[in-house]
């Protein structure tokens, strides 16, 4: 059971990282096909500009956020945790060997 | 005799049906706080300030929204409460451990994980960053985040992280249980104690500072403030103004801030199904960290010789002490001899680092 909960949350984790990539060409690439593909060169080029246009404007939106967009969000805020944490952590195994060394040579 | 009443009584039939059940809520609170001694400190002024601002034309509410515009919608209170937290915690486990400091990161998944669920639940961004907050288990972070995001959920919100602050005791050992097995839940910790010179400790909070004021520019504030408290501590030249932070300030704040959220309690705005959902996703937020911070232990014991207890790496959030108290015991329930108390308060600052880092970058993502 906690084995099987274990591989589930796992594999949790993995889908939510992977789903920024996954899930990136869900809006606009698939709107566009869809035009594309009623032969309509015109009214492609319209919705390419509109999708483009509304991507630029996204955070404001008064939308909920698409799940490849809060994901993308979640990739990015668990590497920039990560980030400042591993620079505070070499910061202070910097600190200490030299505090070390210092005393080493004191002695 | 009709106009008499009218006049003495009128304010009766003012009476919503909502106000009761605020009436009902607060005092819950008040409960809580004194019968379960949950955050006593906090639950119990919200409690009596929800029964407060919501009695029929309610003469407080004025007061309450002046206290509200002075120290909360400028975000005062909760960085000045900041200071004192900062002068009260003893960041020495992590300075004798850095290592640990990846487990309060690991530990911030929930938040991130929170944001997925509250967005696919329909909130606008500004209010699904807020919501997700709540898994920083941190009360002036998620006041801040909310705040400076406009979030119209602050009421709630605030009731949902300190609630289950509170609740850590009943939320976590079940998550913790049900990820590991009995064996490494028996592993064993040896506490290495080093020698962390005063020149460390000093320069900690500023080196904290600077970096992620680098990295997570809206964090600023946060950690300036937590990280300065913590500098009057460790200067050791100006103790004074260290035991003032940690307790007058401290307690100052706190009193008035518990009142003052209360201001956002009133029923037209805080009964709504939203403060359910808002609820429910604050216990997935705190379920999900806790999870996030013991499969992370769990991972890096494949990799690692010196065997790591998973349970510590559930300790990541930042609800301080009560985090790591409650995994120290769960250690020492299945061995007496298990000593984690060190490492699960060293991983337990650790994410009180890592919480304000997350309310940072969720600020930059999204202001």
């Amino acid at each position: 059971m906690k084995k099987i909960l274990t591989v589930l949350f796992l594999l949790v984790m993995v889908f939510t990282f992977a789903a920024p990539f996954a899930l990136a060409e869900e809006t606009a690439p698939a709107a566009d096909e869809a035009v594309i593909g009623g032969a309509d060169e015109a009214t492609a080029i319209v919705v390419t500009e509109e999708t483009e246009a509304a991507e630029t404007t996204e955070a404001t939106d008064e939308k909920p956020l698409t799940l490849g967009e809060s994901a993308m969000f979640m990739l990015k805020g668990m590497v920039g945790i990560f980030l400042v944490t591993g620079m505070i952590i070499l910061v202070l195994v910097i600190m200490d060997k030299a505090g070390n060394r210092k005393k080493e040579t004191e002695e | 005799m009709g106009e008499f009443f009218q006049s003495l009584l009128g304010n009766v039939t003012e009476i919503t049906w909502q106000q009761p059940i605020m009436w009902l809520i607060g005092a819950v609170l008040i409960y809580l706080a004194i019968k379960k001694d949950m955050e006593p400190s906090l639950l119990l002024p919200m409690g009596f300030g929800a029964i407060l601002v919501n009695l029929p034309n309610s003469g407080a509410i004025e007061t309450l929204e002046t206290l509200f515009n002075a120290g909360i919608d400028n975000e005062l209170f909760p960085l000045l409460l900041f200071i004192g937290i900062g002068a009260m915690i003893d960041f020495g486990p992590v300075l004798n451990n850095p290592k640990l400091m990846l487990f309060g990161a690991a530990a911030q998944f929930g938040i991130f994980f929170t944001l997925m669920m509250a967005s696919v639940c329909g909130f606008l961004p500004n209010d699904a960053a807020s919501i997700a907050v709540i898994g920083a288990a941190d009360g002036p972070t998620s006041i801040v985040v909310a705040q400076a995001l406009g979030s119209r959920y602050l009421g709630a919100i605030m009731v949902a992280a300190y609630s289950y602050m509170a609740l850590v005791p009943i939320v976590q050992p079940p998550v913790i249980k049900l990820l590991t097995t009995k064996q490494e839940r028996l592993i064993r910790m040896p506490y290495e104690q080093k020698n962390v010179t005063k020149t460390t400790r000093i320069l900690f909070p500023i080196i904290v500072t600077m970096l992620v004021g680098i990295i997570a520019p809206g964090a600023v504030a946060l950690i300036g403030f937590l990280m300065f408290g913590n500098l009057l501590r460790e200067c050791g030249v100006l103790n004074s103004l260290s035991e003032t932070a940690q307790k007058v300030l401290a307690n100052l704040i706190t009193l008035f801030l518990g009142l003052t959220i209360a201001f956002r309690m009133q029923a037209h705005e805080f009964l709504s199904p939203d403060t359910l959902l808002i609820m429910g996703l604050g216990l997935v937020a705190f379920i999900v960290d806790t999870a996030g911070g013991v499969m992370f232990a769990k991972v890096m014991n494949l990799f690692s010789k010196k065997k790591i207890n998973p349970m510590i790496g559930a300790c990541g959030i930042s609800a301080f002490p009560m985090s790591s108290r409650v995994v120290h015991k769960m250690g020492l329930k299945e061995d007496p001899q298990n000593f984690l108390l060190m490492h699960t308060v060293g991983v337990n600052v650790s994410g009180q680092i890592a919480s304000v880092i997350a309310g940072g970058l969720i600020l930059s993502f999204f202001m």
